[in-house]
């Protein structure tokens, strides 16, 4: 038995109890449905703003869409004092519409003409991702004669620190150094046309490390930007803050072993399908390869990593928190998963029951992999199961694999292996924990036509279709 | 005793019979192997110079790389320095600062690895040893790569010399426990020993998984290390960092042996593993651990999970006993009148960095850590001049002008600081 126990939120916990209503709502709208809880996101963003109110600076957030399509948290966050960054013409039009007036919007990534046109006109911050693409900036604000002034960030891609030498793998987002002190003069002879709001950095990975070395960068740059006789605002340090889903450590790191083990000693039953080895495999004895799967336990969570990095020392600057004091500069950060912690749930009919070639049980959900997966990773926490009454809750024998619905052999819900405290049946439902972040709709396809998810936001006084939730700032009970 | 190269001091270490108030065994004698009398400290110099001697000839042309995050590297560096040669670590396991800066120190180039992508890219081989390979094919016949983890040199060392000390000092060992790392050491040793004494056990110590001490790796982590054999071992003892360090500790004041957290995690294993058997037996065994080095090197590592081991009576402090009050506090709003007539000496309490990018006109700038110092002893203002404090939201400005109030000194506070003196939109300047 290795079970991979979620952490739920006590809201979620509730909701989940009620098994006739989930039977319900399961029926009318069909599987797989996606719960969204608006208000936990909420609590989410009071968190991050207590870490910046704990360091006594000024934080500013903004909230990336891209993690889940919900319209109902997109209203919730509007009447909040977040902003929120947006990466197409459509998520700029949904953020406009749920209420985000242009400069609470942040627009990144790579943008079309339609998208940087839309996002000039409202006036909404605009990342920059390359040389190139300021230049085409300005000619567009001159060629639709666009008289307010545009609030800028200028993305980094090349990072460098006085003490600490990091390899640095290749970049295709953001401005070199030397581009970045180029760019700053251009932005200077257009200071009454752009409105230069600082240095932003978006890592991939959650080394601290790299950050610190990132935000040391960033603040070296800014005082030059000053030095110009420019006046950023602050640094952007992005988003990647880490969250757990898990409440064990203990069950993680045997859960892990158990993989290795597996791989290693090919008389041990299998803790993935056809001994895949979700990303790694035996050689010689030893283990090799890359896991196809992130840490889900994480010794500290989302707030304590924030906390981590304004705690930081910088070599020249000293205590990061400090320094932006000292230099009046606030920090942005963009987060989408740690925003989002908690606050979906992914609800799936069990189908049917199968028993494979090498004799493993395979349940049959009706979902696909698309419904929970981002790009390729597994989603490591056990599903809970809200049992129909047929079910006699026998002990399980052994672990299972979850297969989707598409007739494909790739198509697995967890290609690893789940143990659960008694076999689910045709008619159950399996609920997923903390799908919100990425999981949820974020390569979301209508493949073989299977339509797409149906979204309800869950809140204190009931449920309703997500996009025709309405916030509230008086909680109800 | 002269020695003509600092490599003939490599190895021939003593072994230390522990005391048994140390590990309380009443049948069993526990030694340490002093690997830590070895000439740059620890038992690492014999495998560095085990990985290197054959290749003597080609140091000089080339630089050695590898990725190692103390011992092994230090031990690199100093055999490659003497040879007219630099080391090259590449690594991400460098969490004890005094390891980094004395490798910097003595000349070896760091290179940190990137952290795992939370982006999962399953394009991105996200590998050291990917990148060593990269480093090593972009610089063709630059590089001497020692390979420490993989390397049968460094088994073969220990074979050849700690092993056969030990053999040739106390004869027949009925139990040896070694920390694994590259596992190199403690094979290479026990295959020795096992030579002469065929039913000597053998024990591995790793770190709990969630833990981390220095030199030795979590049992996942040694599954991925290439000189790794399980079936060579009769048990895997896991320890956490805490038990070890209390372990050390011991060692240290009972026995004089200045160790470190690897000999502590390897005794504590030890003891763990030995207790039981030892109630059984009723004829005396043997049993030999490695003192791996030094304690010096661990002192933030140490301090990071032992505060109290070096907390020291606090001195008293100027902020001892000052009595806030919001009567030193000067509201922006009325604070452009009030210089103009006050002249007050205006006093920016933000560090220099900071003072230069941005600060009000005709301020001089005293950084509050240096003012803390001073404050400590004397009070260095006079009497009958009024001062303005600032620092960024007019929290330590409002103690700085309390204290000194009571010191007669005409003090005051920017209430918000300069935060709120630039939310007034009042004049700053800057030095160019």
């Amino acid at each position: 038995m290795y079970t991979l126990t979620p952490i739920i939120h006590p809201q979620i916990h509730k909701t989940l109890t009620d098994k006739e209503k989930m039977r319900e709502l399961q029926n009318a709208f069909g599987s797989p449905l996606n719960l969204i809880y608006p208000q936990i996101v909420t609590e989410n963003l009071k968190q991050f703003y207590e870490v910046f109110a704990s360091h006594k600076i000024k934080g500013e957030i903004l909230y990336a869409y891209k993690a889940n399509k919900s319209t109902a948290i997109l209203k919730e966050l509007s009447v909040t004092n977040c902003k929120i960054d947006v990466a197409s013409e459509k998520e700029l039009q949904q953020a406009l519409s749920a209420g985000f007036v242009g400069a609470r919007i942040e627009a990144t990534g790579p943008k079309n003409r339609a998208f940087m046109r839309l996002a000039l006109q409202h006036s909404a911050i605009i990342n920059l991702n390359s040389p190139s693409e300021l230049e085409t900036m300005l000619e567009l604000r001159e060629e639709l004669n666009i008289l307010i002034p545009t609030p800028v960030f200028m993305r980094l891609k090349e990072f460098k620190s006085k003490q600490t030498n990091v390899i640095q793998k290749d970049v295709k987002f953001g401005f070199s150094i030397n581009e970045a002190k180029n760019a700053l003069k251009t932005i200077h002879t257009h200071k009454d046309n752009l409105d230069f709001i600082g240095f932003s950095f978006h890592l991939t990975s959650t080394s601290e490390k790299e950050r610190l070395v990132a935000i040391e960068q960033s603040l070296y740059l800014t005082l030059e930007a000053i030095k110009l006789g420019l006046d950023p605002k602050g640094i952007n340090i992005g988003g990647g803050f880490s969250i757990n889903y898990l409440e064990s450590s203990t069950e993680w790191n045997n859960y892990v072993s158990a993989i290795k083990a597996s791989l290693l000693d090919p008389t041990k039953p299998s803790m993935s399908w056809n001994q895949s080895g979700l990303g790694l495999w035996a050689e010689n004895g030893k283990i090799r390869g890359v896991a196809t799967f992130s840490d889900f336990y994480r010794p500290y969570n989302q707030f304590e990593e924030l906390n981590k990095v304004l705690s930081a020392e910088l070599p020249t600057f000293g205590t990061i928190s400090q320094f932006l004091q000292e230099n009046m500069l606030h920090v942005f950060i963009e987060p989408g998963r740690s925003m989002l912690d908690q606050s979906g749930v992914t609800l799936a009919k069990v189908g049917s029951i199968n028993t494979s070639l090498k004799d493993e049980t395979v349940i049959f959900l009706d979902m696909n992999r698309s419904h929970i997966s981002s790009i390729e990773l597994e989603f490591m926490s056990d599903p809970l199961i809200i049992p129909s009454n047929a079910n006699k809750k026998t002990k399980a024998k052994d672990g299972v694999f979850l297969s989707g619905n598409l007739c494909l052999p790739h198509d697995f819900i967890c290609r690893r292996k789940v143990f659960f405290p008694y076999s689910p049946q045709p008619g159950d439902i399996l609920a997923f924990i903390n799908t919100a972040g990425y999981f949820m709709d974020f390569t979301e396809s209508e493949t073989i036509q299977h339509p797409h998810a149906s979204k309800l936001a869950i809140h204190s006084s009931g449920w309703s279709l997500d996009e025709k939730y309405e916030p509230s700032l008086i909680t109800k009970n | 005793m002269v020695a003509q190269s600092i490599t003939d001091l490599i190895g021939n270490t003593p072994l230390l019979k522990i005391s048994k108030n140390v590990h309380g065994l009443q049948n069993i004698e526990l030694y340490a192997k002093l690997e830590l009398f070895n000439p740059w400290g620890s038992v690492k110099d014999r495998t560095a110079w085990g990985i290197l001697q054959p290749h003597l000839d080609e140091l000089g042309t080339k630089d050695v790389i590898e990725r190692s995050s103390g011992n092994t590297a230090k031990a690199l560096q100093m055999i490659a320095s003497i040879h007219g040669s630099n080391l090259k670590t590449i690594t991400n396991r460098i969490r004890v600062q005094e390891a980094k800066d004395v490798l910097t120190l003595i000349g070896t180039q760091i290179q940190e690895l990137p952290g795992k992508s939370d982006c999962y890219d399953p394009h991105d081989p996200n590998d050291p040893v990917a990148y060593i390979q990269q480093e090593i094919a972009q610089n063709k016949d630059t590089y001497l790569y020692s390979d420490q983890y993989f390397n049968d040199l460094n088994r073969k060392i220990h074979y050849d010399t700690t092993g056969k000390e030990i053999v040739d000092d106390i004869g027949d060992v009925d139990f040896f426990i070694g920390g694994l790392g590259t596992t190199g050491s403690t094979l290479g040793t026990a295959e020795r020993i096992k030579e002469h004494s065929p039913d000597v056990t053998v024990i591995g110590i790793v770190a709990e998984k969630d833990d981390y001490i220095p030199g030795i790796r979590n049992y996942d982590e040694i599954l991925e290390v290439g000189l790794f054999n399980p079936d060579f071992y009769k048990d895997i003892v896991s320890v956490n960092s805490s038990d070890s360090l209390e372990s050390m500790m011991k060692l240290i004041r009972s026995d004089g042996l200045l160790a470190g957290p690897t000999t502590g995690a390897s005794l504590k294993g030890s003891i763990d593993y030995l207790q039981e058997i030892d109630t059984t037996l009723d004829t005396p065994k043997k049993a030999v651990i490695i003192a791996c080095d030094r304690v010096e090197w661990y002192i933030s590592y140490i301090k990071d999970r032992k505060p109290e081991w070096f907390g020291e009576a606090r001195e008293e402090r100027w902020d001892d006993n000052v009595k806030q009050s919001a009567s030193v506090d000067l509201d922006v709003a009325t604070i452009s009148d009030w210089i103009k007539k006050n002249s007050p000496l205006i006093v920016d309490l933000r560090q220099p960095i900071s003072f230069k990018t941005v600060h009000i006109p005709h301020s001089l700038n005293l950084p509050y850590d240096n003012l803390d110092l001073v404050l400590n002893t004397t009070n260095p203002f006079r009497t009958n001049q009024k001062i303005l404090f600032v620092c960024p939201i007019g929290e330590k400005s409002s103690r700085v002008a309390n204290y000194l109030k009571t010191k007669d000194v005409e003090a005051y506070s920017l209430q918000g600081g300069i935060n709120a003196w630039r939310d007034q939109n009042l004049p700053l300047e800057r030095d160019v």
